[in-house]
């Protein structure tokens, strides 16, 4: 999309075809759904005539489409008709659509649970599908749950698939989990972790807890059979710093793939009442060694604070505990954003942009670790890792010093030391201990690589996590428009229903490069005239380019519902927080 | 006495990356006999290269570390008292919260 001329034919045809396929894959489900609905009505209406009247002859109710369709775990001895009957009679909630939940979901969906319920807040990014496998392309920008129960229904048209399209919260908690008889814990936090433990002693719900980071995994099963709880194993909650996420640390798509398969296993052995579950045992998986390992853990604590002897946890109890504050972390995974320095060792990465406009002599330390700085680094930067910073400093002197020679400054401390990382919080604990060891110049850009990337230059590469966005939006202008009026409240609808979702692209394809976004909603006056609704801030008019084709805005679908029309932008400002509509 | 400790779930982290040390660790003076009580410190001071704060914490492990004797909880043979005998296998392993 560098090129400013013209559409190209094939890029259209490309999305077209695109769009066909989309279209072509909702039929095909509908169709499959369909099928499966008149052969049940089928099969119940007319007896069939060669192998049986109906399914009660055999003393189980599995229906001849049933035994067909799971006979392959049928004929397993020690699963066989009464696992599958006891399979078809539970309910499974799978809270996480994530790498965890992808592949639990599949495999429940799949090997027909009765009701399957599943809990999530997130929408689907291009950076989850590496391993949150049950989501496709095509729902980049919708709901997790609603790409997993889409995918699921598609597997099993015969299985409840139950959405819950909300965080799993002590307000909302009892009242999901009371609906079903096994829990799987497919979140990735700490406080998520405690809060399902929490709901699950406190409703006798079985818990399946699977967790994955790296190149490990780990599984148990909590609650269960008199065995021990989550809080048993783990009364007091690990320091923050020891929580690290997958969008931090990294994690190999197929780890929680693992997990999330042996979390699908022991929720089947639970519900299908057969083998040996893993309660008051734990399966430790070392991927990168290829090592399993299961040990025998605590049994049920007398002093745990959830199940103990003495335990007083109430319903009530539950829904006033501040689980993100007993552990000092947040129930979503929003990076961290520390302040250690005062503003006069800090400066934007717009300042720093002038820095090196200006030709001002200066070191730029990257303190990212080298497989991060090998990702993407900005020129001329010297990589010295946080953790090895203290010992490495010579190398920093002598950089210093080269500096300083080949600009012919009279003294090393005209020349300025910055530090970058990430996000801007291991760059402020690096000028913490600089300014200890003595280079007191020193000093961090604020918001670290992603500030540098959404502010100053638009064509670095950023992994981006926790923000909506994808692709990379090159911001050239922008101006704040403020409110000419006020206007009433009003419907979006016929609004909406009147835009031709075809005409819409096309549209935006003849803007291709530079096309404005502007954060507000469109929205219509009592006059009839078309507004833009602001909330009485005004309008943020920005002129951008992007690096990606326009698919990845999400399919345009008539809706009531902006946000479904529209890409989820973090622009990081007040404004941005609307939701976000394209225009000329 | 010989050792072989691991570290996991990211404690590795602490002591350069490497997961699995065999060791020999000297019985103390006083009671010829190895706890995990002695053992802490000796790792700490052996086998930690940086953040000590990411392993112990007071006289025991920080909390959401598992410590594991023998593939066994040491909750179950006694926490700081558990006795080590040669070629026992001990595993720290740090509890993971990712999805």
């Amino acid at each position: 999309m560098e090129s400013n001329g013209g559409v190209d034919e094939s890029s259209l045809l490309l999305r077209e075809l695109q769009s066909l396929k989309t279209s072509k894959r909702d039929i095909e489900a509908r169709i499959s759904v369909i099928e499966a609905q008149l052969q049940q009505i089928q099969s119940n209406q007319k007896p069939s005539s060669d192998c049986s009247n109906g399914s009660s002859d055999f003393g189980h109710e599995l229906t001849p489409d049933m035994i067909y369709r799971y006979s392959r775990q049928l004929l397993l001895p020690s699963f066989g008709v009464q696992g599958q009957s006891n399979l078809l009679k539970s309910s499974i909630l799978v809270i996480g659509a994530g790498g965890l939940g992808s592949p639990a979901l599949l495999y429940l969906a799949a090997c027909g649970v009765g009701r399957l319920g599943m809990v999530d807040h997130d929408v689907v990014e291009l950076n989850n599908l590496h391993r949150q496998i049950i989501h496709g392309e095509a729902y980049i920008g919708r709901s997790k749950v609603e790409s997993a129960a889409a995918a699921c229904r598609s597997i099993n048209s015969t299985v409840e698939v139950v959405e819950h399209r909300e965080a799993l919260r002590t307000s909302n908690a009892l009242e999901i989990v009371s609906k079903y008889d096994i829990v799987v814990d497919a979140t990735d936090n700490a406080p998520s972790r405690y809060l399902i433990n929490d709901c699950c002693v406190l409703l006798g719900k079985p818990l399946v807890s699977g967790a994955a980071l790296g190149l490990e995994g780990q599984l148990a099963v909590y609650n269960y059979n008199g065995g021990p709880c989550y809080r048993c194993l783990f009364p007091t909650p690990p320091p923050t710093s020891a929580c690290q996420r997958c969008s931090d640390s990294g994690v190999l798509g197929v780890v929680p793939g693992v997990i999330g398969c042996l979390q699908a296993l022991e929720a089947i052995k639970l519900a299908s009442l057969v083998g040996e579950s893993l309660s008051g045992r734990m399966l430790l998986f070392d991927a990168l060694s290829a090592r399993i390992r299961i040990v025998k853990i605590r049994g049920r604590s007398s002093q745990c604070e959830a199940c103990g002897e003495n335990a007083t946890l109430t319903r009530q109890q539950f829904q006033q505990f501040d689980y993100e504050n007993f552990t000092h972390s947040p129930l979503s995974a929003a990076p961290l954003m520390l302040k250690l320095l005062t503003p006069d060792s800090r400066i934007s990465s717009k300042e720093y942009n002038n820095v090196i406009k200006n030709g001002s002599p200066h070191v730029l330390v990257d303190v990212r670790p080298s497989h991060h700085y090998k990702i993407v680094s900005l020129p001329k930067s010297l990589n010295i890792p946080l953790a090895s910073l203290e010992s490495r400093l010579p190398e920093l002197s002598s950089e210093l010093k080269s500096v300083q020679e080949s600009n012919e400054t009279p003294n090393d401390s005209d020349v300025g030391i910055y530090v970058v990382c990430r996000r801007g919080n291991d760059s402020q604990r690096a000028v913490q201990l600089l300014h200890r060891m003595g280079f007191t110049s020193a000093k961090d850009i604020v918001g670290g690589l992603e500030s540098w990337a959404h502010d100053v230059d638009h064509r670095t590469c950023i992994i981006i996590t926790n923000q909506k966005m994808k692709m990379n939006i090159g911001i050239t202008k922008s101006s704040i428009i403020p409110p000419s009026e006020t206007i009433a409240d009003s419907h979006l609808t016929d609004l909406l229903i009147s835009f031709d979702p075809n005409v819409m692209k096309k549209a935006l394809a003849d803007l291709l490069v530079s096309f404005y976004l502007m954060a507000g909603r469109l929205d219509r006056a009592e006059s009839g005239r078309i507004v833009i609704n602001c909330n009485g801030e005004g309008v943020l008019f920005v002129e951008a380019e992007l690096d990606s084709s326009l698919d990845d805005l999400g399919e345009f679908t008539p809706s009531p519902k902006l946000h479904r029309l529209t890409p989820t932008v973090d622009c990081s400002g007040n404004i941005s927080s609307y939701p976000l509509c394209f225009a000329r | 006495m010989q050792l072989t400790l691991e570290f996991g779930g990211g404690l590795e982290l602490l002591c350069d990356s490497v997961k699995i040390h065999n060791v020999d660790v000297d019985l103390p003076a006083e009671t010829q006999k190895l706890t995990m009580k002695h053992l802490l410190p000796w790792v700490r001071s052996n086998l930690i290269k940086e953040r000590p704060e990411m392993f112990i914490k007071g006289d025991t492990v920080r909390p959401g570390v598992l410590v594991l004797v023998n593939d066994c909880d040491w909750e179950l043979s006694g926490q700081l008292d558990t006795t080590l005998e040669d070629k026992d296998v001990v595993v720290f392993i740090s509890t993971l919260h990712g999805g």
